[in-house]
């Protein structure tokens, strides 16, 4: 008598926990999501950000190449590692003014001085105008790092993508680069571009320069890792 | 290029990235998704592993003068391979990536793959592909009706910092792709006409989306 009350009282939970289970799943199907926004939305993991990162996860899978990176350099910065309490602290020592936004899913830096993201021997005086982390939604763990350079004069500009490129091949090798790094190429048209990237399975990178109307020569990095798995 | 033209040109093209492919993001799969992108077997026998699946025909090199631009940037098969490639490469923007949030997490409007049906219909049209082909403007797949620029992206908020960023993402695919220069400035070139249209917040010069409240 014991056994069979024991059988229909797992039964029954077991059936609960399946039809809980069903009505969460449902409430996270698009016809579903109606319902679950009325009843104050998912307690985990659905605030925007989170949302958001899926669809940066798909653009991962969709580029990224299908070996594995020798190293993962991202300016000194960790990968995957490095957190938003880390950046902060970064940007503390450097003196860099940053917010935070997105819920610690972007931390966005303006005017960065050029040695918290170059090094010690970069010029003092010079400034990086937009430098952006962006982290996991609720971990807060660094996935990617973009800088912004605008205005750049043809030779500092290419000194700075020959620098940039010189340092990712140092670690990576040649990355496939495609128009003219020269300041003669860059400054003579508007749009004209020199790219360099790099797709592994694990990691990204991107080193661009392009003739912007009304900005100068523009300097862009990124550099993102690729673990989505 | 007629100015009609290059304003339905830059029309496609902004959209392309801004109102349009947060496609990648839904919860269905990605038009033309991970199998079209090449990007598990494609990968250069060089030890950067590029995916090289940003689409646009590379075939008319750096100097391609011969045919139409529709027919350079690979027809109405080359156009959407660069759509999504391009719009691939500003979701993986740290601060671009916000702005995909009608598509992504509210999922309003239409769907992705009618977005996606919209640009390449409006980019070919713009780009010289005949109407048997392509045709702007039209109504897509469960008759949704294609946007204006100014429609697409008014819920967005787009700072002028942001707006350059994506040209300098999406000229980076377009000259990694192969897409002759003159081509990408024909692009670009138009694109800035329509800035105002689609960066509408001038109130400050970068930022992520500031999503509605309530």
């Amino acid at each position: 008598m014991v056994k069979t009350s024991t059988k229909r009282w797992m039964g029954a939970m077991a059936g609960g926990v399946t039809l809980v289970v069903a009505a969460i799943g449902f409430l996270h199907t698009p016809a579903g999501r109606p319902l679950l926004a009325r009843v104050g939305g998912c307690p985990v993991g659905n605030a925007p950000p989170a949302r958001v990162e899926e669809g940066r996860v798909r653009a991962v899978l969709q580029t990224r190449g299908a070996i594995a990176a020798p190293a993962r350099p991202a300016l000194g910065f960790r990968l995957d590692e490095t957190t938003l309490a880390d950046v902060k602290a970064w940007a503390s020592h450097h003196g860099a003014r940053c917010v935070e936004k997105r819920e610690g899913t972007l931390l966005q830096c303006a005017d960065v001085p050029s040695r918290a993201i170059d090094g010690p021997t970069a010029d003092e005086a010079a400034k990086v105008d937009d430098v952006s982390f962006g982290f996991t939604p609720g971990t807060h763990v660094l996935t990617g790092i973009s800088t912004l350079r605008y205005a750049r004069a043809p030779g500092g500009a290419v000194a700075t993508l020959d620098h940039k490129v010189s340092s990712l091949e140092k670690e990576l090798g040649e990355g496939k680069a495609t128009g003219q790094r020269d300041a003669q190429y860059l400054s003579g048209g508007a749009y004209r571009t020199a790219v360099v990237e790099y797709r592994f399975r694990d990691y990204m990178a991107d080193v661009t320069g392009m003739n912007l109307p009304g900005r100068g020569i523009a300097v862009r990095e990124h550099y993102q890792s690729a673990r989505v798995d | 290029m007629k100015s009609s033209m290059k304003g339905m040109l830059a029309a496609a093209v902004a959209c392309a990235a801004m109102a349009a492919v947060g496609c990648s993001g839904s919860d269905d799969p990605a038009p033309g998704g991970t199998s079209s992108s090449g990007s598990s077997g494609a990968s250069s026998s060089g030890s950067s592993g590029s995916s090289g699946s940003s689409g646009a025909s590379s075939s008319s090199g750096s100097s391609g003068a011969t045919g139409t631009l529709y027919e350079r940037l690979g027809k109405k098969e080359g156009i959407a391979k660069a759509v999504s490639a391009i719009v691939a490469e500003e979701l993986k923007d740290e601060e671009i990536k916000s702005y995909f949030y009608f598509q992504i997490v509210k999922q309003e409007g239409p769907t992705p793959a009618q977005i996606e049906e919209c640009l390449v219909n409006q980019l070919g049209s713009a780009a010289g592909g005949p109407e048997a082909e392509v045709k702007y403007p039209t109504m897509v797949s469960g008759g949704f009706m294609c946007r204006s620029m100014i429609d697409a992206h008014k819920r967005l908020s787009i700072p002028p910092g942001v707006f350059d960023k994506f040209i300098m993402i999406a000229g980076g695919v377009l000259k990694s792709a192969g897409v002759a220069e003159a081509d990408i400035t024909t692009i670009a070139n138009v694109l800035v006409g329509t800035k105002a249209d689609v960066a509408q917040d001038t109130k400050r010069q970068t930022g992520p989306f500031i999503p509605p409240q309530g």
